[in-house]
């Protein structure tokens, strides 16, 4: 594989979910690419639709209930129209996956040991007389001090921590060149977030992969991500490098979430809120720049159709509509806290 | 400033029965000995991760779990004895706010209900003056009226986290306790309810106890902070002493563990959380006793107290923290 | 798991001896004595006085009650006062004859309910979930007694496919031949029993696979690229097994409560027939060992249970 070209690439992908016989669109016209040794971050809140996303590179939503359209190449397969048959060759081998609950994502009653053997079972890289011997490598290889001993416990006998490591050690048995990892600390606590974090980070940069982090947490972006797409209602509204968008955010709606966080600068004051909440599917028209219906003052640039096609205001820094250009804080209609109680009721 | 709530030497221990006649052979030291007080009017930060006994402290001060030993004393009044409490309405004056309001609020009741329920238990209004006391509170959160009549599942989880909090304060409370209040939200739906949490504070010269893992949050909150690990006290001070000047190894380390929205200086928050860990881990008995559990506190500042280290404790006498689990294990048989 | 099945035999003694002392009480506090029903205009007053005190019905009630679990121990249940035979007698040929019975119906329940569950829940939705689903809850609905007269009607006396009473046909000689008879009388009640009560094992295992399905261990293994089939099979059903287990014990134990209606209609010779003769005859001790058994299998149910799931689950296995 030569460096610079890339694992993933995403072209203006699309879902649609089928709720109550009407097709709705969850993701709508996606741009994302991921290098070898590439983290690319993928930022939004809940119902943003970056776990859909990643579903979509599995390709693991039910195909009776959702569509996936566009282009999604990993590693010079396409992604959206292969069989489940080829899929199930991908999966594991080219893309692992690691999720936000371990407790949840390992089978309660199958043993550490053979969960990951497992992996190396449904397909024929690893020789089977090694399974055993390399079950054991991938332990040790994530951190799990008594491999032998963990290999024959259930999941309940681990720690949220440990259950997690186990965890990446199933997505990596194969080693895959991308892993996903769907929100991979929200369950931990910070130490042991911290932990993993690094583990990550020690397996991508040692087997140069790419990794696709989708998170909500801004801290964990800004010490894991080279690059960052923040995503809303469907949408990608900015993506660059990691230093872009955080020294120099564009989108009205990322400028937003990092000043909704708590900071040193906030600490006696009230935070900045955002009003109003995501629109449901069936609400989101994506011709427009949807979070602007949260600008109580963008009434008038909300209802306008914004391009497809984001901006480039700096190399590699890609921006989504026109308001970037002249969207300011404005304290009048942001007066924090309870001043905004009429504005979020109606 | 007015003491509202004080911790004296609160203990939890639950018994660990094992053995073919499952007898009692160890204890879970969820709370082991911890002293706070909180002020009128003010937030009182407790943080620790999962397992650290933060929760057992909130649930033993509203009255969901008993406490093995300690007192809890309120407005100068031991509280700890359930029929205590009743006399001076504590259980009124004292409420609490879930993490997960999608389960903490009863799915086939209405808001309406939901909020008319304390004030059902411990406030004797007539029809009137609860329709107008209940659309108050809806006010003051900032719920419309036309919610009233609907269902939990029918909001965000914002504004669920809001009727939760109007659950609380429609008594009047003089305490909240805060437990996890804004984990499971997003970050735009956690600034609008810390703001207002703030708010109605100031209005209503409310305390709270403010329980989190996240330091972030926790900072922006409160005015004193105690860090809780493995059942006891770590450090506790005012937001400066243990933002600013740690002093205990694992404060430094939940400190050194919070991911820095500091993109440019990524590589040295790293090597400095690396650092911390490697002391951490070099030094542990240094910080913990034979049991593994801190060591007592000992004042540093006026607002400042720390863990000593096993150096300090045995100078002061006072590091014999097996033999006192031993007693304690004999004790409770 | 030896420690956790005899501590869990450990617990059953004190709820044994509660459950004797129970059954006593309550056959005392039933109005009359096996001998009422021989009371007529030309009985003896003073006979059935005597008969009384001499089966010792006339002593304190504690006496009776050592009395009777010291014979228990004995391995004595004493004597049919009605048919004047040893109850252990009575019991042994009934409870047989009970037990094949139940164990056919159960095996049956469970054919049944197993493939068609997984049938339905893999076609969620489909026409086989449909049917298989109205056909529950409409065979669910009936009342059990309906639907065993429905079919002894019907396929024992209208079409005459089957025997209508009796366990064994009387002109059967030789093994094969009476094992042959025996069977063909089982089929029309153990059928009457399957066909119409798969519903609770039918919905809890349609239910447990539906969940499962989107359980996130289930997207583990897929995204391990995992074989559809075996993500079906080693995830999928076996997890959803689980509740299925942990009511086997208690299925089991339902055989013998279940009796009392089926042998009743089918006329068949097993324990739930000979309990309602008991009942009408005041037959105290037939009446009270039938109890002491059904209920001491209750509580072997609920250990098999405990048992089971500690084996089946990690989770609750003790060390």
């Amino acid at each position: 594989m030569i460096i610079g070209k890339n694992l993933l690439e995403a072209k203006g992908v699309g879902v649609d979910f089928r709720i109550n016989g009407e097709w709705l669109t969850a993701l709508y016209n996606v741009d994302l690419s991921v290098k070898p040794g590439e983290v690319l971050a993928l930022v939004g809140e809940s119902g943003s639709g970056k776990s859909t996303f990643a579903m979509s590179v599995m390709a693991l939503h039910n195909p009776n209930q959702s569509r996936v359209t566009g282009s999604i190449m990993l590693d010079g397969h396409q992604i959206v129209d292969a069989t489940e048959a080829e899929m199930r060759e991908l999966r594991g081998v080219k893309v692992g996956m690691i999720f936000q609950d371990p407790l949840s994502a390992l089978n309660p009653l199958m043993k550490i040991g053979d969960q990951i053997q497992e992996s190396m079972s449904a397909h024929s890289i690893v020789p089977k007389e090694q399974w055993q011997e390399h079950t054991i490598k991938l332990l040790d290889e994530v951190g799990i001090s008594k491999p032998e001993l963990v290999a024959d416990q259930f999941p309940h006998e681990l720690s949220g921590g440990m259950r997690q490591r186990v965890m990446i050690a199933i997505a990596i048995a194969n080693e895959p060149d991308l892993l996903i990892a769907d929100e991979p600390t929200t369950a931990l606590d910070v130490t042991i977030q911290a932990q993993i974090l690094d583990l990550i980070k020690e397996i991508q940069a040692e087997k140069n992969i790419g990794v696709l982090l989708i998170t909500h947490d801004l801290g964990v972006v800004a010490e894991m991500a080279d690059s960052v797409a923040v995503m809303y209602a469907g949408q990608i509204v900015e993506r660059g490098t990691a230093e872009q968008v955080f020294e120099n955010p564009l989108h009205p709606y990322t400028r937003s979430l990092l000043r909704a966080n708590p900071s040193l600068d906030t600490l006696n004051d009230q935070l900045y809120v955002i009003p109003g909440v995501v629109p449901a599917l069936s609400e989101m028209d994506h011709s427009r720049d949807l979070f602007l219906e949260r600008v109580p003052w963008m009434q008038e640039a909300a209802k306008e159709k914004v391009s497809d096609v984001p901006a480039e205001p700096e190399e590699g820094h890609f921006v989504r509509g026109n308001a970037w250009k002249d969207f300011k804080f404005q304290d009048g209609y942001l007066e924090p806290g309870r001043g905004q109680k009429e504005a979020q009721s109606k | 400033m007015t003491e509202l709530l004080r911790i004296e030497d609160l203990k939890v221990h639950y018994p660990i029965r094992t053995g073919f006649w499952n007898r009692i052979t160890d204890y879970v030291y969820a709370v082991d000995g911890v002293n706070f007080s909180i002020n009128e009017g003010e937030t009182y930060g407790l943080v620790g991760e999962s397992g650290s006994g933060k929760t057992t402290i909130g649930s033993v001060i509203v009255g969901l779990e008993k406490a093995t030993a300690g007192k809890v004393i309120y407005k100068g009044q031991d509280v700890t004895k359930a029929s205590s409490r009743r006399k001076i309405h504590y259980n009124r004056d004292v409420q609490m706010i879930f993490q997960d309001s999608m389960s903490s609020l009863n799915p086939r009741k209405t808001v309406y209900q939901i909020i008319a329920e304390p004030l059902h238990n411990f406030e004797h209004l007539d029809n009137n003056a609860m329709d107008k006391r209940i659309k108050q509170l809806l006010d003051i959160v900032g719920l419309p009226q036309r919610t009233l009549y609907q269902y939990p599942f029918q909001f965000s989880g914002g504004q669920r986290q809001r009727i939760g909090i109007a659950r609380a304060v429609a008594t009047n409370p003089k305490l909240i306790v805060a437990d996890e209040p804004v984990s499971a939200l997003d970050l735009s739906v956690q600034a609008q309810v810390l703001n207002f949490m703030k708010d109605i504070q100031k209005e209503f010269n409310i305390s709270y106890l403010f329980i989190s893992h996240d330091l972030g949050v926790v900072r922006h909150m409160t005015k004193n902070i105690a860090i809780m690990h493995l059942g006891r006290f770590v450090e506790i001070g005012t937001r400066d002493d243990v933002f600013d000047d740690p002093q205990h190894i694992y404060t430094k380390r939940l400190l050194a563990a919070i991911p820095e929205m500091d993109v440019t200086n990524r590589e040295q928050n790293k090597a400095h959380r690396l650092a911390i860990e490697k002391q951490y881990q070099d030094h542990h008995a240094d910080y913990y006793d034979a049991s593994g559990r801190p060591y007592p506190m000992r004042k540093l500042t006026d607002t400042h107290s720390v863990a000593m280290t096993r150096e300090e404790a045995e100078a002061a006498g006072v590091a014999s923290g097996k033999a006192e689990a031993d007693a304690l294990a004999k004790g409770g048989e | 798991m030896w420690k956790l099945i005899l501590r869990r035999f450990l617990i059953m003694i004190p709820q044994l001896i509660l459950m004797t002392i129970l059954l006593f009480a309550l056959a005392k506090m039933m109005p009359g004595d096996p001998f009422t029903g021989r009371f007529s205009a030309h009985t003896d007053i003073h006979t059935l006085l005597r008969l009384r005190r001499e089966a010792g019905l006339d002593d304190p009630w504690p006496t009776q009650y050592f009395r009777w679990i010291n014979n228990i121990f004995h391995g004595n249940l004493g004597n049919s006062f009605v048919l004047q035979k040893p109850v252990a007698t009575l019991l042994g040929q009934r409870i047989q004859n009970t037990v094949w019975l139940g164990l056919l119906s159960l095996g049956l329940v469970y054919t049944i309910g197993i493939p068609t569950a997984v049938a339905s829940a893999t076609h969620e939705g489909s026409f086989r979930d449909r049917f298989w689903t109205t056909y529950n809850s409409i065979t669910g609905g009936i009342p059990a007694f309906v639907i065993y007269i429905f079919m002894l009607f019907l396929f024992g006396f209208t079409l005459n496919w089957f025997p209508t009473t009796g366990s064994v046909s009387i002109d059967a000689n030789g093994f094969w031949p009476v094992l042959g008879s025996r069977f063909y009388h089982l089929i029309l009640p153990a059928l009457s029993v399957a066909l119409f009560s798969t519903v609770s094992l039918f919905n809890t295992l349609r239910t447990s696979l539906l969940d499962a399905r989107s359980a996130d261990y289930v997207r583990t293994a897929r995204a391990k690229g995992v074989s559809n089939k075996r993500v079906f099979w080693r995830h999928i059903f076996r997890n959803s097994m689980l509740p299925v287990a942990s009511t086997f014990g208690f299925d089991l134990v339902g055989i013998f409560s279940g009796a009392v209606i089926l042998e009743t209609v089918f006329g068949y010779p097993g324990m739930g027939r000979l309990f309602v003769q008991s009942i009408t005859t005041r037959d105290y001790t037939t009446m009270n060992a039938i109890m002491l058994f059904s209920g001491t299998l209750t509580l072997i149910g609920s250990m098999l249970n405990d048992i089971i799931m500690s084996w089946v689950d990690p989770r609750i296995r003790i060390k």
